[in-house]
């Protein structure tokens, strides 16, 4: 048994209201292999987001780690020293962000920028050896090495981001955050990009967080897939648990509204209604309890702890096992 | 489906429209964008009509001229056989009772200083329709139709105190309040959760059955076209490539770039799916000449035929149309 590269125990990250501590990420605890990847889905305001910002220690100021720990190799995210935290930041661990194509300099050319990104975190490299890598790091990405010297304006959305994909290997890196890496591509852009990320993981042997709230997507590159709702997380397991046997009414739900390519389309008009609205949420109970369709007065009450489905796969619902 | 209707109810011939930049005092011409390039295409009553492309394909500026946001270069489009450019006064204010819009984005349009019920009224009070009590009461069946209960709950609320799809519901009830005829939903789930998309595909599935209402679903994505459309046409930079039922065109592609769309397509479990392979790794240069405009791209393509002239609509049977050379 290896031990996972990232292990994170019940994890809470708080942003501080007028009303006090705002939970966004309550009790959340998942582990990433080395070459392994975890989709982490959910829709928006689940805090999936800020997960990965809070592993990065890049939250914004208003927020905090409130409890929890994540070890990554041995060491505490939650608790290093930001001198250390600065250490590991991009060389060990590395970020794609959302729409990160256009976070590059315009004024710059691209390979200067992944020049800047190696030897900001790795200075005694020799140019020479920067020149080098930069150049690796363009073949994995399979932007050709003409179009090193050129500006980003002259490039598509597809190879910016390509340029971002590369720019977070370039410290060679043991766990890449990314945070829907193709929300905004077209779709067979986004099946490039895709192949791509599936590619260097593999090859290098990264471990990776995969953020989306697009549950198609991680299924096609994901090897383990958590779903989010409100702030938990509300089931885990292996891919095709997850999506074959779906344990909690909320990830019955997303799998039911996903949309897929068949010879009969889905019966739009005969499905019952996936979601029910049973009035406000009190707090302390499921967080799914609001528009759940099996909720009873126990879940008001309070959440249910995790049920086993498998060894890989866990499910947390008082529910769970029930037919429904 | 019924696609041998004697008259469409919207029609498009040949439409062509070109966006110019730059253009100097001087009478030096700019750059020049054909968004969109001799466009024919039929939609007949009662059914739902896929327009599937990328960003920048050109599908907004086609319900941007049929809605007459915009004005076509070229071509005609006639509504209930009538040419819209040009409509004036009563006939225009009649044709823009008939056709409706739903927006990508409900968070941008809405008004935020509007209530609910003002915002859904309004099309009631530009058109001059009904009294103070009757308004009332259509706002509220509006809100009904679009599945806002009960709608009194809502009337006095204002967009920012409601969720992504409680705002779209409000964007259809007030597209749905004129009674139209023909209703363009642009990327109308966009912005929206998987599950609250779902749920506007079903309501707009609904209103088609409930109400007749022709309607022209412009989408990004194949699996929604697939549900939700009778008939689709895939459209590349600004060119019909290929149009049929949404059976035939997704299940049984023809045209390359059709083929690509779908081998891109995110799916698990796909084992059944062994990809077409019609997209080149490299590109080719784009030809100087007029040329089929996915020739760059497509591993298919036929030197000395692809490259020198673009390719016509043909008939492969009644319903399925394509435009490549290959066939």
């Amino acid at each position: 048994m290896t031990t996972a590269l990232l292990e994170v125990d019940n994890l809470s990250i708080g942003y501080r209201t007028a009303t006090g501590i705002n939970l966004a990420v309550d009790g959340v605890s998942f582990q990433v292999e080395r070459g392994g990847s975890l989709g982490l889905v959910g829709e928006s305001g689940c805090g999936k987001t800020t997960i990965g910002m809070g592993l990065m220690r890049l939250l914004a100021s208003n927020a905090r780690i409130v409890s929890g720990q994540a070890l990554f190799e041995g060491e505490d995210l939650t608790t290093v020293s930001e001198k250390r935290m600065r250490q590991i930041r991009w060389r060990r661990i590395s970020m794609i962000f959302q729409a990160a194509m256009n976070a590059l300099n315009p004024v710059h050319r691209v390979e200067d920028q992944i020049a800047e990104a190696i030897m900001t975190h790795e200075p005694d490299l020799s140019n020479h050896a920067v020149a080098h890598r930069s150049k690796s790091l363009f073949d994995l990405v399979k932007i050709p090495e003409s179009r090193l010297r050129d500006y980003p304006h002259q490039f598509s959305g597809g190879m910016r981001q390509r340029v971002i994909i590369a720019m977070a290997l370039a410290c060679n890196p043991s766990l890449i955050i990314a945070d829907e890496p193709t929300t905004a591509l077209d779709v067979i852009v986004q099946n490039q990009i895709l192949g791509a990320i599936g590619t260097f993981q593999k090859e290098m042997n990264i471990g990776m967080i995969f953020i989306s709230h697009d549950l198609a997507v991680v299924a096609d590159v994901c090897t383990h897939i958590g779903v989010m709702h409100a702030g938990s997380l509300v089931e885990y397991g292996l891919r095709q648990e997850v999506l074959d046997c779906p344990g909690h009414p909320y990830t019955r739900m997303l799998v039911g509204s996903l949309l897929t390519l068949s010879d009969e389309p889905a019966d739009l008009a005969g499905l019952v209604c996936p979601t029910v609205d049973n009035g406000p949420a009190m707090s302390g109970g499921c967080p799914v309890q609001t528009n759940c369709p099996n909720a009873t007065a126990a879940c008001l009450r309070g959440q249910a702890d995790w049920v086993a489905l498998s060894r890989t796969h866990r499910v947390r619902c008082k529910h769970a096992g029930e037919q429904s | 489906m019924n696609t041998r209707v004697s008259s469409p109810i919207l029609s498009m011939t040949d439409v062509t429209k070109v966006y110019r930049s730059g253009d100097s005092l001087l009478g030096a011409s700019g750059s020049r964008v054909v968004a969109l390039d001799r466009i024919s295409l039929d939609i007949n009553a009662g059914e739902i009509f896929g327009l599937v492309g990328e960003s920048g394909s050109g599908k907004t500026t086609a319900s941007r001229l049929i809605v007459g946001l915009e004005t076509p270069d070229d071509g005609r489009i006639r509504f209930d056989g009538k040419d819209i450019v040009g409509l004036k006064g009563r006939a225009r204010r009649e044709f823009t009772r008939q056709v409706q819009v739903i927006f990508q984005d409900p968070y941008q349009s809405l008004n935020a200083h509007l209530s609910i019920f003002d915002a859904v009224c309004e099309p009631l009070v530009i058109h001059g329709i009904g009294d103070r009590a009757s308004r009332r009461t259509r706002v509220c069946e509006a809100l009904e139709t679009a599945e806002l209960t009960p709608p009194e709950v809502y009337l006095n609320r204002y967009p920012h105190q409601l969720s992504g799809g409680q705002r779209q519901r409000v964007a259809i009830a007030r597209a749905m309040i004129l009674e139209p005829r023909f209703l363009i939903a642009d990327e109308p789930t966009s912005m929206l959760d998987a599950s609250i998309s779902f749920q506007i595909f079903r309501l707009l599935h609904r209103l088609r059955e409930t109400f007749g209402v022709t309607m022209l679903f412009i989408t990004h994505s194949l699996a929604a076209a697939r549900n939700l459309c009778d008939r689709v046409g895939v459209i590349y930079r600004g060119r019909l490539v290929e149009l049929g039922t949404a059976r035939e065109t997704i299940m049984h592609p023809r045209h390359p770039y059709t083929k690509a769309l779908l081998d891109a397509h995110p799916r698990y479990g796909g084992s059944n799916h062994h990809g077409f392979g019609t997209l080149l790794d490299v590109e080719r240069p784009r030809p100087e000449t007029d040329h089929c405009l996915f020739y760059p791209r497509c591993r298919l393509a036929v030197e000395n035929t692809c490259n020198l002239q673009a390719p016509k609509m043909k008939n492969l049977d009644a319903a399925h149309r394509v435009s490549c050379f290959l066939f």
